[in-house]
């Protein structure tokens, strides 16, 4: 599958802080990915380097199939993006931050301002200043301005701040719409992860400004979301059995008398039975599925606030 | 880049800073006016008693047109360059496909090109509204020709000066990221351009105004220089 955007070690610095250390990631085209990380785990940086807003300190990006140098632009043309929060001229109306968008970007269709505000319910609030807009409004013109161009690979940092859950819901069936319809490729930052769950085809998890994961939500279900959760007071004895007799490595001890077994490598009879056949006594036992919450909480050590 | 410059005016609704100033020259013009007629005649001489001030006139107006401009040229560059990068309008700016030193430069030539037209304008509107008083009513010689090709050249060159010395504020307010640093350093270079300590002024000497041209080219290129390697914080 071609890729849209490639960084080979990736690292930003500022004064003797390390931002983002040696970070690989990899987006195709056409997918939507879901960048998840805790708070000042570094995705901001990462998206205002991809977008040429800061310089790395080393490491490459390569965009479109091309490497960026410090003086480049003209990838830009072929981008959309919101980072942080949406900028706007807040004198000018809505309608006129858009067309002073199109003179920027070089973009002239006629009725595209008008679609895009249609697209995001903003028409009737074309002739409104910014400045007497809500915070939701003023998301919403952002993310109406980044496509407005239709462009090929959309950066969007926090995209639902401020919106109510009708909102938040209109803006998943947009990305889905934009990704189908116009195979628009999005890197899409969260801290609300069944947002990121229900809309991602691949995430990537920052941590402490390294990529720790970068996994398709594909794989991630089959490499077996789905658990056990054991309760026994012998703990020892029961990951002893799990090692030796089912070769199972993907467990948890959760607490003294709690494990978490992945079910991929063996069925749950299968576990049952050999628990039962050394003489382990089971207290309670129950399956579940894990959230992306859950798996992001495991791979991230149990950070409990995602978002940046 | 003209395209640029454009945008940049329409950005900033250009025009309400035209009604600004029209009626900043007016106000002046009513001063220098003032100056010039509003004042008692001399009983003996039969003149005006600002007589000699009006011979001196144009120097005057220059120097206070110029005060104001300096400001008010500070001020724009302010508004549109370092408030751009306080409110991160300029981070929006750099996710153009255009270079950076391009968006730059059309800022600044945004408000160069504005102040200079309406400087120069200004001074002719304030020079013309005095000579025509003067050629009707009292005949008051006013120390200039406006006839003459030498008045033009040095109101040209006088304007240039002026407005490109908010460079140096600019460069300054860059350095610090401050607006008011901008207004701060208009006021204290025009202090040193024209005031005077006893008989001493600098503004008699050539060497001053050439040598802070030179300077404010210089603070204009470090503006620009390097912006592209950045980060936009």
């Amino acid at each position: 599958m071609q890729t849209i955007l490639t960084t080979n070690h990736l690292t930003k610095q500022i004064g003797a802080e390390t931002i983002v250390s040696d970070l690989n990631m990899h987006i195709a085209k056409g997918e939507i990915y879901g960048f998840l990380g805790p708070n000042g785990a570094g995705k901001t940086t990462v998206m205002k380097m991809i977008t040429n807003q800061w310089k790395p300190t080393s490491g490459d990006i390569v965009l479109f199939g091309e490497k960026l140098l410090p003086d480049s632009y003209s990838f830009l043309k072929r981008m959309g993006s919101m980072i942080e929060f949406p900028v706007f001229y807040n004198e000018l109306t809505a309608e006129e931050n858009l067309k002073l968008h199109c003179e920027y970007m070089g973009y002239y269709s006629p009725d595209s301002v008008e679609k895009a505000l249609s697209l995001l319910s903003l028409s009737d609030n074309r002739g409104k200043k910014v400045k007497e807009f809500s915070l939701g409004m003023k998301q919403r013109l952002g993310i109406a301005r980044a496509v407005l161009t239709k462009p090929e690979f959309l950066v969007l940092d926090e995209p639902t701040n401020g919106l109510d859950p009708a909102g938040m819901k209109q803006f998943r069936d947009l990305f889905r719409m934009l990704c189908k319809e116009y195979e628009m490729t999005i890197l899409i930052s969260s801290h609300l992860l069944s947002e990121i769950e229900s809309l991602a085809h691949t995430i990537g998890i920052i941590h402490k400004g390294r990529l720790i994961k970068e996994i398709s939500m594909k794989e991630l279900t089959d490499k077996g979301l789905e658990y056990l959760e054991i309760r026994t007071s012998e703990i020892t004895r029961a990951s002893y059995v799990f090692t030796e007799c089912l070769n199972i490595s993907n467990f948890k001890v959760l607490n003294n008398n709690l494990i978490r077994v992945y079910t991929k490598e063996a069925t749950s009879r299968e576990i049952m039975k050999a628990l039962t056949e050394n003489q382990i006594e089971i207290q309670g036992f129950h399956s579940q599925t894990e959230s992306l919450e859950e798996y992001f909480l495991k791979v991230t050590g149990g950070e409990s606030e995602c978002g940046n | 880049m003209w395209k640029l410059i454009r945008l940049e005016w329409k950005k900033y609704h250009t025009k309400k800073y035209i009604i600004k100033q029209a009626v900043v020259f007016v106000v002046l013009g009513i001063l220098f006016f003032a100056m010039c007629y509003y004042v008692p005649i001399d009983a003996e001489l039969g003149i005006s008693e600002s007589a000699p001030e009006a011979a001196n006139m144009k120097e005057q107006i220059e120097l206070l047109t110029n005060l104001v401009f300096l400001v008010f040229t500070s001020s724009m560059l302010s508004s549109f360059i370092i408030k751009a990068y306080n409110n991160k309008t300029q981070s929006l700016m750099f996710c153009y496909p255009i270079s950076r030193k391009k968006i730059i430069l059309s800022q600044m030539m945004a408000v160069w090109i504005f102040c200079a037209v309406a400087l120069f304008l200004g001074k002719l509107f304030i020079c013309l509204l005095l000579a025509l008083s003067s050629e009707v009513g009292t005949g008051l010689p006013l120390g200039y020709d406006m006839l003459s090709a030498n008045f033009y050249l040095q109101i040209i060159l006088k304007t240039v000066l002026t407005v490109t010395l908010a460079f140096i504020p600019l460069y300054i307010g860059k350095l610090m990221k401050s607006s008011r640093a901008v207004i701060i350093t208009s006021f204290l270079l025009f202090s040193v351009m024209n005031g005077n300590i006893g008989d001493l002024t600098l503004r008699a000497n050539m060497i001053l105004p050439v040598f802070l041209f030179g300077v404010s080219l210089i603070c204009g290129f470090l503006t620009v220089h390097n912006v592209e390697k950045e980060d936009v914080m």
